[in-house]
């Protein structure tokens, strides 16, 4: 069943999912066994039509409305949720702007498209029984009946590309936020419901405390396949109480930058500083380390004009103090630095008024992962071969790269490739690494073609 | 001796006799040590350049930078010249060997350490003035552990408030003996002379966990107490009140009679908590770590390290008289808030390096540490 309207912001609460809660849009999401069932229970009647009546194309075409939605500045909902969603992640409003605009203008019907297209290599098998791999009997590629996603509370909408993943493969998505910031999710699948309700009901966020053993038994039973983004201690907590099930983890992962000795330094100090700066330095795509090729001049010249730009963002987004933990961590930053400074001439650690900014000039640094918060490190590297050298060193893997090197440039195709070799999983331009494409493999696996496999037809599903 | 430090040594001094250590006088000194160690020690001359900070334009001790404690894993902050007369190494870091804190004590320091340290441990821990104590070591000693600042302050305290020598059931490899040890205590809970137990949070916790496998509750003499430490650390421990109960569970001592000390390798001086103290003086209170006379400590906020107010939990900063000949201004990353007369220790924040005491067990070497 396909409803495709301009969502208004002053839209009345038609959607089953919209109830009374703390913002007028946001549904709350399910918390007891009572109501996942029910949701379950609809979610289930719904993907039952989703699989006989609705298209791939559509589902694009539908969660790219709802995406847009969310990318107009006054759009009501997203009004209403950026208060909660600033003051719960302590992020500046117009930063947190910023970010949704990232999270929510990458979801486009040309996006999804090439999403389907790379990873699925006949994709009507998404809509329809085809001839099987093999030429065997009739086969389907569909998802698993239903999904959990756990996820992290640094950055928000980190639910965004596994939703749109899960729906294109028929799936059911329980999906729990952090406590940090539930809101989200439920608002977006608020606006999703003013489409399609058939699809707002595949999704179902769901909240419980920390230490509640029963829910998360419970969902770990029905679900079929599971996903957790966190830290590396909850996850290794969560797995650890699930020994049997195979779990999907995404850990803690290191992005940096990369001024390549073919390119002017001068170009990439702005997308460098929009990197840091985007989400408080909290997500896995913040660049920690920015590796200059050439000499100290260079890198120092970069480190400087960095300083500039975030001086720059400070006056716009003034940063807003986190928790005693995530300051004490940036402090031992600061302190860190600040002794590299007095022992080695080589070393500086430039600094915005109040701290605000962070910027460690260090001779030797190799990626590791820093508190973020307006911190980074600039360092020079003398070669192509040192610079691979002190990735592999790194004890975590690489996740995102900004390449600071133009694309025409001949270069550019192999510096790619052999930031692909290393692990990078996203090479991109500076000041586009916080908003990677809704196909970015993140961790390396696929987003649709993991999820789905072939179903032969009639298999009940 | 430099006139400095003699004013120090003069200034503790007057503080063990009861004389009252006024702020003016304090901030008087506190500035005169700074600007004296500006002058002499390299490295924090550097850092205090780096930001921008001029001894001579100070106008209150608050003002002083403080270093990082990360700052003696430094070489070079003894202000004098020469051999150092003691040398002392932290417990470890999960960074490994090469990067524990040390702290280089002159002659002037070293005997400025014995001298406080006794002091504010007898004023803290035997304010009912008990008379010798029968004496278990269950940690570092100046004998098994010759670089361990703890060592050599627990070996002090055996001199002094001991009767007779004190028994030390932990060998120089950090191992702790515990059929010695709990066969000690029998023999203690059948004399009448009260015992002092100086212990590390997680030899007490061993301890206790025997006691209880084993079914045994011992009942030591009245007046008996435990000193414990690092218990916060991150090694495996009890929490606050679950000590406090297996003491009196397994050792008949009562919570008032238990003390924690909060020191390290960094700082001179210790802090131990006030609650026998309260109860000797006939007052009520959360337990805090007070420390010496000597000692200004304050809990700051960590982004702007101005002061933490009102109650808020901050990071530990303590300027420390009895730091005199290296670096008397040491910013901690030790999470804590005011409280009482002092402060509560919260301990670090996640991701922050572990350090301490508790790992005096599980990352060992021969020459032992604190």
């Amino acid at each position: 069943m396909k409803t495709t309207t301009s969502p208004t912001s002053d839209r009345p609460s038609a959607s089953p999912l919209l109830r009374d809660s703390r913002t007028a849009d946001v549904a709350l999401p399910v918390s007891s066994a009572a109501e996942l069932e029910q949701a379950l229970a609809r979610a289930t009647a719904a993907r039952a039509r989703v699989l006989d009546e609705m298209a791939t194309a559509e589902i694009g075409e539908i969660l790219a409305a709802a995406a847009e939605a969310w990318t107009r500045p006054h759009y009501g909902p997203r009004q209403r949720v950026l208060p909660a969603l600033a003051r719960e992640l302590r992020m500046p409003r117009p930063l947190l702007e910023k970010g949704l605009d990232a999270i929510f203008g990458v979801v486009t019907e040309e996006a999804i498209a090439d999403l389907v297209r790379s990873e699925i290599s006949d994709p009507r098998a998404l809509d329809g029984a085809v001839a099987g791999p093999g030429g065997r009997s009739r086969a389907r590629l569909l998802g698993p009946r239903i999904l959990f996603h756990s996820l992290a509370g640094n950055v928000p909408g980190l639910a965004i590309p596994p939703i749109v993943a899960g729906l294109l493969a028929r799936s059911i998505s329980i999906v729990r936020d952090s406590e940090r910031q539930p809101y989200l999710t439920t608002a977006f699948v608020a606006t999703l419901a003013d489409f399609s309700s058939d699809l707002a009901s595949m999704v179902i966020p769901a909240a419980w405390r920390a230490g509640d053993m029963g829910m998360e038994r419970l969902v770990f039973e029905c679900a079929q396949r599971i996903e957790l983004t966190g830290s590396d201690s909850t996850m290794r907590s969560i797995v650890s109480r699930h020994p049997r099930r195979p779990i999907v983890t995404r850990g803690s992962r290191v992005s940096i930058g990369v001024v390549a000795r073919e390119s002017d330094t001068d170009r990439w100090q702005e997308g460098f500083a929009t990197d840091v700066v985007m989400y408080e330095g909290l997500g896995c795509l913040t660049p920690q380390t920015i590796f200059v090729e050439g000499d100290r001049k260079r890198a120092a010249r970069l480190a400087r004009l960095l300083g500039i730009q975030l001086s720059r963002y400070e006056a716009l987004y003034p940063r807003i103090p986190r928790d005693v933990a995530a300051e004490t961590r940036r402090r031992a930053f600061v302190e860190a630095a600040e002794l590299a400074a007095i022992r080695d001439p080589a070393s500086q650690l430039l600094r915005g008024r109040g701290d605000s900014w962070l910027v460690q000039l260090s001779a030797a640094a190799g990626p590791t992962l820093g508190p973020g918060l307006r911190t980074v490190v600039v360092t020079p590297v003398e070669s192509r071969a040192e610079l691979v050298e002190r990735i592999r060193r790194s004890p975590h893997p690489l996740a995102g790269v900004g390449l600071g090197l133009e694309p025409e440039h001949p270069a550019f195709p192999d510096l790619v490739s052999t930031l692909e070799s290393l692990g990078a999983t996203l090479v991109c331009e500076p000041g586009r690494m916080q908003r990677p494409p809704i196909a970015w493999a993140q961790d390396g696996q696929r987003r649709l073609a993991d999820l789905v496999e072939w179903r032969a037809a009639g298999e009940a599903v | 001796m430099s006139e400095t430090i003699e004013r120090v040594a003069a200034f503790v001094e007057s503080c063990i006799a009861g004389e009252t250590a006024g702020d003016r006088e304090f901030d008087r000194l506190a500035r005169e040590v700074f600007a004296y160690q500006y002058e002499r020690v390299p490295l924090y001359r550097r850092l205090c350049d780096l930001r921008g900070v001029d001894p001579s334009r100070l106008a209150h001790w608050t003002e002083i930078p403080h270093a990082p404690a990360d700052l003696f894993k430094e070489e070079g902050l003894l202000v004098a010249c020469g051999q150092p007369a003691a040398r002392f190494l932290s417990s470890g870091t999960t960074a490994g060997a090469t990067r524990r804190s040390r702290h280089e004590l002159g002659t002037a320091s070293l005997a400025l350490y014995e001298r406080s340290a006794l002091a504010h441990f007898r004023a803290m821990v035997l304010p009912d003035a008990p008379g010798p104590l029968a004496t278990l070591v269950v940690g570092p000693t100046a004998e098994t552990h010759p670089h361990s600042s703890l060592g050599h302050m627990y070996s002090w305290i055996a001199r002094d408030f001991a009767d007779g020598a004190a028994f030390v059931a932990f060998d120089r490899e950090g191992r702790l003996d515990e059929d010695a040890a709990l066969a000690w205590l029998e023999a203690a809970a059948a004399s009448t002379t009260p015992v002092l137990i100086l212990a590390l949070a997680s030899t007490v916790t061993a301890l206790f966990a025997r006691l209880r496998r084993e079914r045994r509750e011992l009942r030591l003499p009245a007046d008996s107490r435990l000193v414990e430490t690092g218990g916060s650390k991150g090694g495996k421990a009890y929490s606050k009140a679950g000590l406090l109960k297996a003491a009196w569970r397994f050792l008949h001592i009562p919570a008032y009679l238990c003390t924690s000390e909060y020191g390290m390798t960094e700082l001179l001086s210790q802090f131990y908590d006030d609650a026998l103290l309260r109860r000797w003086r006939g007052t009520l209170g959360p337990r805090a770590m007070v420390g010496p006379p000597w000692v200004r400590s304050a809990v700051v906020d960590p982004t702007t390290l101005e002061p933490a107010s009102g109650g808020r939990r901050g990071i530990l900063r303590h300027f420390d008289l009895a730091n005199c000949e290296s670096v008397a201004a040491v910013q901690t990353l030790d999470v804590g808030r005011a409280c009482g007369e002092g402060f509560e220790v919260l301990g670090r924040a996640a991701g922050a390096e572990a350090r301490g005491c508790s790992h005096l067990l599980s990352m060992l070497t021969t020459d032992g540490t604190r």
